[in-house]
């Protein structure tokens, strides 16, 4: 009994010394600089990056409203974190504002169009009814660039890497700067994808 | 080999059978422990994070080169759905060190994962935990896994290579009407990546002080015709544990496994997914059998199940229009499965077509067709018979399931309902209601009412189990047996559910479920009348029991969960759940045994904290404490089990990993029938190390 009631008493001591030192970890990390950063903030520079490397036909981005306008599908959470990133960026004279669509008609306006993996259901539907149009989607799902979408993030290793559909780009008159597709992990032209790299 | 420990509680009748040390209650002293570091670690902490620097300043390559979390992945696609789903994405997986799925399921809040012995584990969500849980629908990549000889999952011949699994889904509560019978307390859907998604090769390598292995290879890549493609081949070997009775269990686990995947694209409309695996293992145990009728009867002897067996896969995807789109799904699996008591082979060849259409503005409706015929071929052992020895059966079914938009972006109704009609019990009505109520954005309640059958399996029908034989009265052997019950009737529950989710900030949010569930015609051990058997010799006494449908009851629970990003490189998730049984037998029923075999089986509180850190140079640490309160009926005493993991990320190419696993308390067990034939594992201490290499 003796024995039994040291070895349990040993054991949450074990038990409570890892939590502290979870806490003490936690603590002393706080003040240092991160090491790991939040996945839509990262993506949302990605995103501001991209809008660089892409030119619109002179037809859209016309001079009486010089905005970039990064739209987002009904997905309250990512706008914001989208938005505390990118929002009143400017690209040039350009600047930047991010929208929230509630419906997939709403993209009037619209330079860029965000994704999140949570809008499987609607996203081939929605990539359809763009096609040709000159808009920018981006997305996260694995099917994305085969339904049609232009720019896909992936995670490799917990680091954001992206896929370009290079076709889908050009048949919505986008040209995408060829620097933006050195750092893509594939480039798919004419229905065939390049393994980068 | 193990006959339905679930059910085996009759036997604790049987004085000689139950060599399990009555438990220790001293452990119950730990829970408010445990709580109070769960408090302490939750408010104890330091909040406020660091001031993000602005990332649009950060060229694309170095954006590249930041590592990145999401607590918010389980928020997404789960904080809409109307059922308790809990999500484990590869992240979590990777961050995890678990070497298999079993030990990764313990992380999912409300399900009860006890491990039996290194290559059996009994996982069940709200009750009736065995070590075939036969309430649980298992499926990876939508072939299901669940044996209809047993009514369970063989989660030693079930492994997929982690680092192949896009994510695990897993559901408390009934989804039959999706999913189909049998998922009654759950449904774990295990789902690998596409193969556009594992490009490229990888090397892992693993060791520890109990296990060799993983040793896996995996290469992926691209063809004009074939599309994108993964081969891969793993294997491991785990040592033998010792069991509750001091013995070396002899419980030893191998497994080698390869497969492939491929992920097309045929046309601007259709897609085609192929994915095949072969696997062999073998995994022993110590289990109490009858091995004559002559003295010495029955003995304690080590069993090796042998097992193997392959798989092929396709999935053809078509979208019509944006509106509607179809799969085509068919699969054939052949298993091989046996030891010196008993030996069964099983096909299985399915077929299932689904049809998703949106109709008018606001309705989303999927339907779908399904057949199934499994056909299985026994061996009789002098333990184990099956009559018929051989049998087809074949399950069709169809459902159809509406989601309903009442009120855009507020209100949802989903109504769906399966019909099957299966080889036992003929057809199936399996409806659900689901409703969705979003106040605002970061609300949401939802309250769901279902049925779900669990319909019988081989062995409720039609086995044979010479449980025990000993001397009797005037050199007269007795044969303890049971048998299958050829009348046997579906289980069925009907659940009534309500969950609250909320996201308070992107840093915290929160997921909460109660539920009640009402069960009727569970399966009841009923004893027979004693008679005089000549076959097989020489002549003997048989005491039979039989199946029937005797029991009745009501569950309840509560299960809750959190995810706290405390700051940008910390994540804590602390989770509990709740579980109370009453079961009931039916008038007329004589089981005595499996109502607190079954009640007792099962911890009614179970809390767990799970802390993941990113440290700097690439370094990330999970520590995971798990408590699991005593199980009575078969005297296992309440632990906590801790288990922890550094993963270095070495560069882009290579990352390295070391787990300890059950650091608080070596040897002590986790679960056990009350007097079921097979001995319990003590589970160790564990330490190991992988290496992963991609390239």
């Amino acid at each position: 009994m003796e024995a039994s009631f040291g070895r349990r008493h040993i054991s949450v001591s074990i038990f409570a010394l890892l939590c502290i030192a979870v806490l003490v970890a936690g603590a002393s990390q706080t003040a240092r600089a991160q090491s790991a950063a939040d996945e839509y903030q990262v993506k949302a520079a990605f995103l501001f990056h991209f809008a660089q490397f892409v030119d619109w036909p002179g037809d859209v981005l016309n001079a009486r409203d010089p905005s970039l306008k990064l739209c987002i599908l009904d997905d309250e959470p990512r706008r914001q974190e989208l938005q505390s990133t990118i929002e009143g960026k400017t690209i040039g004279s350009r600047l930047f504002h991010v929208r929230l669509i509630g419906q997939p008609q709403d993209i009037q306006g619209c330079n860029i169009l965000f994704l999140s993996r949570d809008e499987t259901r609607r996203q081939t539907a929605i990539l359809k009814s763009l096609h040709g149009i000159p808009v920018l989607t981006v997305g996260e799902t694995s099917n994305f660039l085969s339904d049609g979408g232009m720019i896909r993030f992936h995670i490799e290793e917990d680091k954001i890497r992206f896929d370009i559909n290079l076709e889908a780009a050009e048949s919505s008159h986008l040209k995408i700067s060829s620097r933006l597709l050195l750092l893509a992990t594939s480039v798919t032209r004419g229905g065939v994808a390049d393994r980068g790299r | 080999m193990q006959v339905h420990p679930a059910r085996c509680s009759f036997f604790s009748k049987l004085p000689y059978l139950s060599d399990v040390p009555s438990g220790s209650p001293q452990v119950i002293r730990r829970v408010p422990i445990f709580a109070g570091i769960v408090l302490l670690a939750l408010f104890g902490s330091p909040s406020g994070a660091a001031q993000t620097p602005d990332l649009t300043q950060k060229s694309l390559e170095d954006l590249m080169s930041i590592e990145v979390t999401s607590v918010s992945k389980k928020e997404q696609k789960t904080s809409q759905a109307a059922t308790a789903v809990f999500v484990i994405s590869q992240e979590d997986i990777r961050h995890s060190g678990a070497l298999n799925i079993p030990d990764l399921l313990r992380m999912v809040p409300g399900l009860d994962v006890a491990q039996i012995d290194d290559g059996k584990w009994a996982i069940s969500a709200r009750g009736f935990n065995g070590q075939y849980s036969y309430n649980l629908l298992v499926l990876i990549d939508g072939r299901t896994v669940y044996t209809p000889i047993f009514a369970g999952v063989f989660w030693d011949s079930q492994n997929v290579p982690l680092d192949s699994i896009e994510r695990i889904e897993v559901i408390r509560g009934p989804g039959a009407a999706v999913w189909g019978s049998n998922a009654v307390n759950g449904v774990i859907n295990i789902i690998t990546k596409s193969a556009d998604n594992t490009q490229g090769g990888s090397l892992t390598a693993g060791a520890g002080n109990a296990s060799t292995g993983p040793e896996a290879i995996r290469y992926g890549g691209k063809d004009r015709n074939l599309g994108a493609y993964r081969v891969y081949a793993e294997g491991f070997q785990y040592n033998a544990l010792p069991t509750l009775a001091g013995l070396d269990g002899q419980d030893d686990w191998r497994l080698v496994h390869g497969g492939f995947r491929t992920d097309s694209t045929l046309s601007a409309k259709d897609s085609l997914t192929t994915e095949g695996d072969v696997y062999q293992g073998n995994a022993g145990e110590l289990s109490s059998v009858p091995i004559s009728l002559a003295p010495p009867e029955t003995a304690t002897v080590a069993l090796r199940d042998r097992y193997s067996g392959w798989n092929l896969l396709t999935r053809w995807k078509r979208t019509f229009s944006p509106r509607s789109e179809t799969s085509l799904q068919v699969y054939f699996d052949r298993s091989l499965r046996g030891d010196s008591t008993y030996d069964i082979g099983l096909n299985t060849f399915d077929i299932d077509f689904q049809h998703h259409i949106v109709w008018g503005a606001r309705q989303d409706i999927v339907w779908g067709l399904g057949y199934r015929v499994s056909s299985d071929a026994t061996i009789p052992t002098l333990r184990i018979s099956f009559t018929p020895q051989n049998r087809r059966t074949q399950l069709f079914s169809s459902f159809v399931q509406d989601e309903i938009v009442i009120r855009p972006d507020r209100l949802n109704l989903s109504l769906g309902a399966r019909v099957e009609h299966n080889a036992y019990t003929g057809f199936d009505f399996q409806p659900s209601g689901r409703l969705v109520w979003t106040p605002n954005n970061k609300n949401m309640f939802w309250g769901a009412v279902s049925v779900a059958d669990r319909i019988p399996s081989r062995i409720d029908t039609s086995i044979r189990v010479n449980y025990a034989a000993l001397p009797g009265p005037g050199n007269l052997p007795i044969l303890v047996s049971f048998f299958g019950n050829p009348n046997e009737k579906n289980e069925r529950l009907t659940a009534f559910e309500a969950g609250y989710r909320n996201a308070w900030t992107s840093r915290f949010s929160l997921d909460s479920t109660v539920f009640y569930n009402r069960y009727r015609d569970l399966v009841s051990v009923e004893p027979g009348a004693m008679s005089l058997e000549t076959n097989p010799a020489p002549a003997h006494l048989l005491i039979p029991t039989s199946f029937g449908n005797g029991l009745y009851g009501e569950t309840q629970g509560l299960e809750f969960f959190a995810n706290w990003k405390v700051a940008s490189f910390w994540t804590v998730s602390p989770g509990y759940a709740f579980l109370s049984m009453h079961l009931h037998p039916f008038a007329g029923s004589q089981d005595t045994t499996t109502v607190p075999g079954t009640q007792g089986g099962n911890p009614d509180h179970q809390g767990q904290l799970r802390s993941s850190v990113s440290l700097p140079r690439n370094i990330r640490w999970n520590a995971s404490a798990y408590f699991v309160n005593r199980l009575p009926a078969a005297s296992i005493p309440s632990y906590t089990r801790l288990d922890t993991s550094l993963i270095w990320r070495a560069g882009e190419h290579v990352s390295v990993s070391v787990t300890g696993q059950n650091l608080l308390r070596n040897l002590h067990p986790e679960f056990s029938g009350p007097s079921c034939t097979v001995q319990s594992g003590l589970m160790r201490r564990d330490a190991y190390a992988k290496i992963a290499w991609s390239f």
